[in-house]
């Protein structure tokens, strides 16, 4: 069973996709369409004819790092109301009228955007858009419906985050590497904030942050912009740009001033597992294409040193490493899961050596070209989903990347030097401003 | 300001994926086709389905023999694990370093894994690297190496994963279902410390033998590649493949009688994961397309479904509730499940046997059916917009006996299905009392 409308654990699921990126241009003529509408609308189409399929998604710059104090999960939460009811779509009928039509759709919140999108065969795709304008301004919310979905929430909670010990331990680094900034709070919120959050609240969040100036769309498949833009001006054009919407406001992201260690028993874990984590890049930062490519060959994959020095040598049962990027600053992190017989402690101590020594020695002329190669080659294989490609624009566009940058992308990966990644490797990875969690087995 | 919905109210009622909405700009349907499926046979006898499509520059292959798990001698479950992880780890001349290094520079993807009637593999490539990538599956099949280290870590890496299963939710309730159901048969037999510990060598090398060979073997390839390139290729990768090959018949298995009680299954957390099992219906039934179209009314729909509706948006007491066809060639299953917090999980069960017993007495109505019908056939495109997903949908296909125009014919099967056929299904099979339900977490709080 697959549940959909949601997937408030973005951090860990983004981290997997971390190096499945963007823009090859596959065909000469290739490329992404963009068009801004008058109300401040901004479009993207992304074409691909494979298949009489398109991939529409509607991003929101704002996320749950907009949140005030105390209404933890509001973003999230409004996510789901999203699919209630408007003046002229019957409570409960939204996603049962896309299914009518043959087509899917679901929904996602991020610390930094929310996201809605469907999937539906080309000729229907006018309908879906009318719907989708209706909700930017026409969202109506009954009491009746609010109150089963904040349940909804509540159990969702529940089942990703509270019955799972690995998303326990998760939630408190976040609480700790990004302490003072909002990334600190968890996108679904806090059980106890969320129990108290209104309709009233949703209706704010609505008013706050919803109109077409501070939304982007993204379409991707079997259609051209000549087709696209028409409609586009039709529908959303005719939503009127909001003008009071509010600016999104953060406090820097601060470096700890010392490490921090965290650790949570459970038992439920049969295997303790440590990981340790550091602050990274914002998206689009100058050091984000040197970090990834270090980050890969430190432990990418099953030929990263951390697998060879580690997996291999019998020492852990998993190993890995990554950089996550977003819009404030993302993290760091590198994790191991000792095998039976080596302790926490010893497998700390030799994943930070093998970390160390790249860190000292660099990557060899192999390791490099390895891997800038992989991740560049990885954009094809990004460009076989159009959900996929939809999401890696989306996303970046959110952010404030344009097309261009975004594009760009695999020059960058592919200018990436050994010094390049000496140095920023050293600059994340070293120093104090680190947590370390643990997640360790209880005695049942 | 304009409206912008007008006549949605409208649409919502109409309810059928033929009655569309006069739109004031519309779009044509679109003149791309699905999956154009090619049947290719190699001079040495090999037969694969074939998407040639060049609008990616890369090549997706999947392929897939009968035998898994179900296969395995009992004191060595758990083998056919091993064999499947040990198909990267080495070959020829190349050690696991070098192959899986080989493989990040021809920038390819192959993996292979078990099911409980299948062994399957998929590799990826690129256009440009396609014939080294062909070449290394050959050598995986021809002089796979079974070196210490690797072979030793898929056995500590399976041991481990046995042991994280036993305070995972869903593979204990997995598990306590098939005690109830069908114990002692193939199918819900388990992997232990012992049994992964006894597998040696000598035991995964003449399984690969048996099983690997091919008079068993189903293969897809979608993307950059013509009919004429591909024979060769399959001649040369599966080539070496012994022709044919005996292992043991697995039985059908017959479920136990379903009890009257949940079986529990004490786990810590603030959940109760239920999983519920009734009878099913083979793939080959002549009411196979009903039963799916019902299912998709009870449960398979994701946001439109009797369950979903009243479980999740009426009541707000899961995140999640489904239901599915299991259709496995040796034991059929209605079966779904859901989660809520622990002291709604008697109310759950609960409603999951109301509204059963409802949809088998009342049947779906003809609005329920005209939806269920819009979206199966309306979505199925939906399961072609890449490479990779049509090569793993024909290879699907493939397993279940469908002829190669199945892409174009499927749809039609569904539109053939009548409110008298989903009201025969449901009155068959929509019986509370057949179905079996597991709880694990602590569902007396």
């Amino acid at each position: 069973m697959r549940v959909k409308r949601c997937i408030a654990a973005m951090v860990t699921a983004m981290a997997a996709l971390i190096a499945l990126p963007a823009s090859a241009q596959t065909e000469p003529d290739w490329k992404p369409e963009t068009f801004t509408l008058a109300n401040g609308l901004t479009a993207v189409v992304l074409p691909d004819h494979r298949a009489p399929v398109v991939t529409h998604m509607l991003w929101y710059r704002v996320g749950s790092a907009d949140e005030v104090k105390g209404k933890s999960g509001l973003a999230h939460f409004l996510e789901h109301l999203m699919f209630k009811a408007t003046d002229d779509i019957p409570a409960g009928e939204f996603s049962k009228i896309v299914a009518r039509n043959g087509g899917q759709d679901n929904a996602a919140t991020s610390y930094d955007y929310t996201t809605y999108h469907f999937r539906v065969a080309k000729d229907r795709l006018p309908q879906m858009m009318r719907m989708e304008a209706d909700r930017m301004v026409h969202l109506k919310l009954d009491t009746e419906e609010v109150i089963p979905e904040l349940s909804v929430v509540r159990e969702e909670r529940r089942q990703t985050v509270d019955s799972s010990p690995a998303a326990i331990l998760d939630e408190m680094v976040s609480a700790q590497i990004y302490a003072g900034h909002p990334y600190a709070i968890p996108i679904i919120g806090h059980m106890d904030e969320l129990a108290k959050l209104s309709r009233d609240d949703a209706v704010d969040w609505y008013r706050t942050w919803y109109g077409p100036e501070n939304a982007i769309l993204v379409v991707a498949g079997d259609i051209t912009a000549a087709e696209l833009k028409p409609l586009a001006e039709d529908i959303y054009g005719a939503v009127p740009r909001r003008g009071d919407l509010k600016a999104r406001k953060w406090p820097p992201v601060q470096a700890l001033a010392k490490s921090v260690e965290l650790s949570h028993a459970d038992p439920k874990v049969s295997q303790a597992s440590w990981s340790r984590t550091w602050l990274g890049v914002a998206m689009g930062d100058g050091d984000a294409e040197a970090l990834q490519v270090g980050m890969e060959i430190l432990g990418g994959g099953r030929v990263s040193r951390l697998y060879r020095e580690l997996n291999e040598q019998g020492r852990a049962t998993m190993s890995g490493g990554y950089s996550m990027e977003m819009e404030a600053r993302g993290i760091v992190a590198i994790s191991a899961t000792p095998a039976p017989g080596v302790s926490v402690a010893a497998i700390e101590a030799e994943a930070m050596a093998v970390t160390n020594k790249f860190l000292r020695e660099g990557p060899t002329a192999q390791e490099l070209s390895r891997a800038k190669k992989m991740i560049a080659a990885s954009a094809v294989f990004t460009r076989d989903n159009q959900m996929r490609l939809a999401e890696w624009y989306g996303e970046r566009l959110t952010v404030g990347q344009t097309v261009q940058q975004i594009e760009g992308w695999e020059d960058r990966i592919r200018a990436v030097t050994a010094a390049d990644v000496m140095r920023t490797m050293s600059r994340y990875l070293a120093g104090t401003n680190y947590v370390d969690a643990v997640l360790l087995p209880e005695a049942k | 300001m304009r409206r912008l919905a007008a006549g949605l109210a409208a649409l919502a009622l109409a309810g059928c994926a033929t009655e569309r909405e006069a739109a004031e700009l519309v779009l044509p349907a679109s003149t791309s086709s699905l999956a154009d499926v090619q049947v290719v046979t190699s001079p040495g006898g090999i037969t694969a389905w074939l998407v040639s499509e060049s609008f990616v520059p890369m090549i997706s292959m999947e392929w897939t023999w009968s035998g898994g798990a179900s296969v395995e001698p009992a004191g060595l479950r758990g083998i056919g694990w091993v064999l499947a992880y040990m198909m990267n780890e080495g070959a020829g001349d190349m050690d696991t370093s070098a192959y899986g290094a080989r493989m990040e520079d021809l920038d390819m993807k192959f993996a292979c894994g078990q099911w409980s009637d299948w062994t399957s593999c998929g590799m990826t490539t690129l256009k440009a690297t396609a014939d080294e990538s062909f070449d290394m599956v050959r050598q995986a099949f021809s002089s796979l190496r079974f070196d210490d280290e690797p072979f030793e870590r898929a056995k500590r890496e399976m041991i481990v994963g046995i042991e994280e299963d036993e305070t995972n939710p869903k593979s204990v309730a997995s598990t306590a279902m098939n005690d109830a159901l069908i114990p002692g048969h193939p199918y819900a037999r388990r992997s232990t410390r012992q049994t992964v510990s006894a597998i040696g060598k000598s035991d995964v090398r003449k399984l690969m033998a048996q099983l690997m060979t091919k008079d068993r073997l189903l293969v897809v390839v979608v993307g950059d590649i013509t009919a004429e390139e591909l024979k060769p290729k399959l001649d040369e990768v599966f080539g070496s493949l012994p022709a044919t090959s005996s292992l043991p018949v697995v039985p059908d298995a017959k479920a136990l009688p379903a009890q009257a009680k949940p079986v529990v299954k004490e786990l810590p957390q603030p959940q109760t994961l239920i999983m519920f099992s009734g009878p099913g219906i083979r793939r080959e039934d002549p009411d196979f397309y009903a039963a799916y179209v019902l299912n998709y009314i009870l449960g398979g729909g994701s946001f439109s479904s009797r369950l979903t509706d009243d479980v999740r948006e009426k009541r707000g007491l899961t995140y999640g509730i489904g239901t599915g066809l299991s259709i496995q060639p040796h034991f059929w299953r209605w079966q779904g499940s859901s989660a809520t917090m622990n002291d709604k999980a008697d109310e759950v069960v609960q409603l999951i046997r109301e509204n059963i017993a409802k949809l088998g007495s009342e049947g779906p109505t003809a609005e329920e059916l005209a939806d269920a019908k819009a979206y199966i056939t309306g979505a199925f495109p939906l399961a072609f917009d890449s490479n990779t997903k049509i090569a793993q949908n024909l290879i699907g296909f493939r397993q279940d006996g469908m002829p190669a125009d199945y892409v174009q014919v499927r749809n039609s099967y569904f539109e053939a299905v009548t409110l008298e056929d989903v009201k025969r299904v449901a009155r068959t099979y929509m019986k509370p009392e057949d179905f079996t339900f597991v709880m694990v977490g602590k569902p007396t709080d």
